[in-house]
């Protein structure tokens, strides 16, 4: 069963975002921060993270930078970014480190899910060519 | 030598060289001396005493020129000392017959400069012009030119000053650019994230608008009204901050409960957060202060809210309010990220965010709002903060606003 891991610090939005995820037939997990999904995605591996941008303790850019940077075996999980930050600024520095989409809040949950089963589907085309990691 | 003066007078005559000679003597604009080998004056003219102010009848040629130096020591030209030493130096200094040249301002008050230039055979010609004015202009230009310099280097640490002026306002202008820009992305996040929690639940609720229990619909309406709630809270600071900048905020001053104000605030913010702990003590306040209390509702929301936002660790958050020194006095206090401290000064800036709100949603205007209000209200609001270890903001205001008091009782 593929997992989602949600990292979100307002725990409404992060409600919300779980409850239309698992009932799309994905297992999810949760973190408030940066901090708490780094030691979630090193634990766990979730196969896919939809990460907010503005947290405490660690925010969005900053773990997406860690992991590309000191956990090399883990910087092929696909990051949807989930912000209320719609400047180009931010959405070009994301998607430049490599992120595999920018969505801006509020957000249409059918896109998202869209993205989502999009990169589920990336993800096993990469498994059949034997590219699977 | 002869034979040039005798040409030049045109006679054969050797008397009629000399007149001609003693005449252009008489009529050179100097003062000359000429002396033997014993220092007596062979040859003078009239400028010569005229220059050193000395009669000729009393020292004539044929007189030695010791007793002009002796005259002039005694009547104080060369200073003091002793007379008779100053004598017999000058006699060793002329006896050396040596060229020589130098300047002296003499008793008269003109500058001469006096020259000697030893003669063929012994003796010297001693000449003396008066270069007062060439001294005195020389004199002024140094002096102008002094001027000039000062004046260059008061010019220049003026214009440097200048410069660093610009630089320092350009410096200023440059960070309120940049606090406003980060103002604008962080009011548009800000906005953004309420209208997100309203939009999803919405989401959610047409998803499920087949069949839903009548508490999912509850719970959904009320992440909803919460959204929307916190939206209000965030337009009327932002009508605030415009009406406040725009000098156009206007105060109720009624009798006011700070106590139920605090209590309300504190209900409202519970609904948006079930992560804190609301520790409150408000016995000792004074039942009614004279405040806009929905002023006073901006204040305690901006500073409850604050207080959660950034202590997201910290559960616990202590309200306590109390009457100190004559003053309503209310602290809220958190455990949270703190606030580094050289940032503490700039708290209350518009758009300032300190360094430990990274990560932290917020637009910099609610601490600056806060802090209008209560000087609106003769009142105060301090801060303090140790890094990782959380923040305490103090507010304070009289029960009475002194020049309200009067126009109320008018009113009434």
């Amino acid at each position: 069963m593929i997992t989602i891991l949600c990292v979100e610090d307002e725990i409404d939005i992060r409600g919300l975002l779980v409850e239309e995820i698992s009932e799309a037939g994905f297992s999810t997990l949760e973190a408030g921060n940066g901090k708490e999904a780094l030691d979630l995605i090193i634990s766990k591996w979730p196969d896919i993270v939809v990460c907010d941008i503005t947290m405490p303790e660690m925010d969005g850019h900053q773990l997406f930078a860690e992991i590309q940077m000191n956990h090399e075996q883990l910087s092929n999980i696909p990051f949807i970014f989930l912000t209320a930050l719609s400047d180009k600024e931010n959405m070009v520095t994301a998607l430049k480190a490599g992120a595999a989409d920018y969505l801006t809040k509020p957000v249409d949950f059918g896109l998202l899910m869209a993205k989502i089963q999009g990169c589920v589907a990336r993800m096993e085309s990469d498994r059949k060519l034997g590219r699977a990691f | 030598m002869v034979d040039k003066l005798l040409r030049a007078a045109d006679s054969r005559h050797p008397e009629d060289a000399l007149a001609l000679l003693l005449a252009t003597i008489d009529n050179f604009p100097g003062g000359i001396c000429v002396l033997d080998a014993e220092l007596v004056l062979l040859i003078t003219n009239q400028r010569f005493y005229e220059l050193l102010d000395l009669q000729e009848a009393m020292f004539p040629v044929g007189s030695r020129i010791e007793e002009i130096f002796r005259f002039n020591a005694l009547r104080g030209e060369y200073g003091p000392g002793d007379p008779e030493k100053i004598v017999s130096d000058r006699i060793d200094h002329v006896k050396l017959f040596k060229e020589h040249c130098f300047d002296r301002e003499v008793g008269t008050g003109i500058v001469i400069e006096m020259r000697s230039a030893p003669k063929a055979g012994g003796g010297c010609v001693l000449t003396y012009l008066d270069v007062t004015a060439k001294r005195r202009a020389e004199q002024a230009l140094h002096r102008h030119k002094e001027d000039l310099e000062d004046l260059v280097r008061l010019r220049t640490v003026e214009i440097e000053r200048q410069a660093a002026e610009l630089q320092r306002l350009l410096d200023q202008e440059r960070q309120i650019t940049k606090l406003q820009r980060q103002f604008v992305t962080m009011t548009s996040h800000e906005f953004r994230t309420p209208l997100a929690i309203i939009d999803g639940a919405a989401q959610r609720l047409q998803r499920h608008s087949g069949g839903m229990t009548n508490e999912y619909a509850s719970e959904k309406a009320n992440v909803i009204r919460s959204a929307a709630a916190r939206m209000v809270d965030l337009m009327e600071s932002f009508l605030s901050a415009g009406r406040i900048e725009h000098g156009r905020m206007t105060y109720e001053f009624r009798p006011c409960s700070l106590r139920e104000v605090i209590e309300r605030c504190v209900v409202r913010q519970k609904s948006i957060t079930s992560a804190h702990v609301f520790h409150l003590e408000l016995n000792d306040l004074p039942p009614v202060v004279i405040g806009d209390t929905a002023a006073m509702e901006q204040v305690f929301t901006n500073l409850i809210s604050n207080a959660i936002k950034y202590a997201p660790l910290a559960p616990d958050i202590f309200i306590a309010g109390c009457l100190r020194d004559g003053l309503a006095a209310i602290s809220i206090r958190d455990q949270g990220v703190g606030i580094d401290a050289d940032d503490l000064p700039k708290m209350f800036q518009r758009y300032f965010r300190a360094r430990s709100s990274t990560g932290i949603a917020g637009t910099g205007i609610g601490l600056h709002l806060v802090k209008q209000i209560m000087e609106a209200h003769s009142g105060t609001i301090a801060v303090e903060s140790k890094k990782g270890e959380g923040t305490t903001f103090t507010v304070t205001m009289p029960l009475t606003i002194p020049n309200q008091v009067s126009s109320l009782a008018k009113a009434g």
